[in-house]
């Protein structure tokens, strides 16, 4: 069953110029949804559309078969996003402040955020630094943060946008193994990149996005050929004949 | 990095926080009219409940090493400026022992009030002085109890960022060799306009980061648990106030 349904969504920036145009687009439950694109391929603004920070200007998405624009909170509770820059996006004061605050927003009872807290620090192995200030935390720790923030929420569907960039082998190996996990625990996971190297082996459909549109949309195998046509670099290991391996090997 | 929450089961990190703040509030008032052996009391009791916070005193000191500094210059100021009976006979040491005195006075109040909010900030979760802020706040018409207490949590939660991108800046410059202008004021521009672009960037990305986690007004509140201990603590700190007003 379909969790995300978009049909015929345009936007265009406040100067005029066109951003998304004419996006039609299913996501099934529990897929790993890799897109990609170019800078200003509309990736960001298409995710933005996904939890209605953006709303339709003309066309509709709707998640779980809920309109986005009629149930915001619903498609908020439904979709959780992690941005690219993780330090603007983390708003408590130490760990375990910043993974409540969502829960708090949504006027959870206590022990009920106390438990939702406890177990999405838990599940991205922050749980023995919950008294820590989020500015003390290496790179892929605050995006890990930045993950536990939107997990607390209890989401069905994790929206990541560019979740390595700016981290070093062993924070985009932290990181990876987080999303992976999420997705063998049921979540459908959509993850928004201009590199395709880090996450393709664990993806199992692949949509490339160019000027607003979608170009190819498909198994990553058949798909990723296409790439370079699209301004995404090829991986390394199909360059040369081979497949990509996981990060995590 | 002393300033800042360091958790902890000890009786001073059980205190409600509504009760720590309002203990700092009376202490601060109360300090204005201290002398001399009511400081000195107050100073070894700060010192005696920093050490049972687990929060080395030492350290604490040593943390406020640029403060005690300004306090130092203030103490050297007043002795020099306030007109009295000259400490040393000596052309080239001007102070004066009733400057002096004023001046380890105010010194002292400010070292005390510094010390006892340290003991706050360090034994108190940040989020637990923002619901104490929230609910003095309450009873207070026209004011949103509940923004600026975000407001305060997202004050102490930015500063370090803000703190970050400006050393950041700083350096990027220095690279570009800042140094070589002679006008400050071009210096100070060529630092803050980008600093300020950021952090507006920031601020926008900050406010899209909370919509997308549905911060809103209805939001759960901080669950207060008031025990028989927090009573006795205001008791204490009531009674301790009292005892400094009678000795000095």
């Amino acid at each position: 069953m379909d969790i995300i349904k978009i049909s015929g969504l345009y936007h265009r920036y406040p100067d005029g110029r066109p951003s998304l145009e004419g996006i039609d687009l299913t996501i099934a439950r529990g897929s790993f949804v890799v897109l990609a694109g170019a800078n200003g391929a509309g990736k960001s603004t298409l995710l933005k559309h996904l939890n209605g920070l953006l709303r339709p200007q003309e066309g509709t998405v709707r998640i779980a078969g809920v309109p986005v624009e009629q149930d915001l909170l619903h498609a908020r509770r439904t979709v959780g996003m992690v941005f690219q820059d993780a330090d603007s996006q983390i708003v408590g004061e130490t760990v375990s402040d910043d993974a409540a605050f969502g829960p708090e927003n949504l006027n959870w009872p206590a022990a009920r955020i106390r438990e939702s807290v406890d177990s999405a620090l838990e599940l991205v192995g922050l749980g023995a630094l919950r008294d820590r200030s989020p500015h003390l935390l290496s790179g892929g720790e605050k995006r890990r943060l930045a993950i536990a923030g939107v997990l607390a929420m209890e989401p069905e569907v994790i929206v990541l946008d560019e979740p390595f960039a700016n981290l070093d082998y062993d924070g985009v190996r932290q990181v990876l193994a987080r999303i992976v996990a999420l997705h063998a625990s049921g979540r459908t996971i959509i993850v928004c990149v201009h590199d395709l190297e880090k996450v393709l082996a664990h993806a199992q459909r692949l949509i490339i996005l160019q000027r607003g549109r979608i170009a190819v949309d498909g198994p990553p195998e058949t798909v990723v050929l296409a790439a370079e046509t699209y301004g995404i670099r090829l991986p390394a290991a199909i360059r040369l004949g081979g497949m990509v391996e996981s990060w995590l090997r | 990095m002393i300033i800042g929450f360091h958790s902890g089961r000890t009786v001073v990190h059980r205190v409600d926080a509504r009760i720590k703040l309002a203990a700092l509030a009376l202490f601060s008032l109360v300090s204005l009219r201290t002398g001399f052996p009511g400081l000195g009391l107050a100073l070894a009791a700060a010192l005696v409940l920093l050490a049972a916070a687990r929060c080395s005193p030492l350290h604490c000191l040593r943390g406020l090493k640029w403060y005690l500094v300004l306090l130092g210059c203030i103490v050297a100021a007043r002795a020099v400026t306030t007109p009295g009976e000259p400490v040393v006979a000596h052309p080239w040491l001007p102070g004066t022992r009733q400057g002096l005195e004023a001046g380890l006075v105010l010194a002292g109040r400010l070292l005390v009030i510094a010390l006892f909010g340290l003991l706050v900030t360090v034994t108190t979760r940040p989020s637990h002085i923002r619901a104490a802020v929230e609910w003095y706040l309450r009873p207070i018409p026209f004011i949103p109890q509940q923004q600026v207490a975000t407001m305060i949590g997202l004050l102490v939660r930015f500063i370090p960022v803000i703190l970050a991108q400006s050393a950041e800046l700083d350096d990027a410059l220095r690279a570009r060799a800042i140094e070589q202008r002679r006008n400050p004021l071009r210096r100070i521009t060529h630092l803050g306009m980008p600093l300020l672009r950021r952090t507006f960037v920031t601020a926008d990305r900050l406010a899209s980061a909370m919509e997308a986690r549905c911060y809103g007004m209805e939001r759960t509140g901080h669950q207060w648990r008031t025990g028989t201990g927090d009573w006795a603590a205001l008791g204490l700190v009531t009674g301790f106030c009292a005892l400094l007003l009678a000795i000095s």
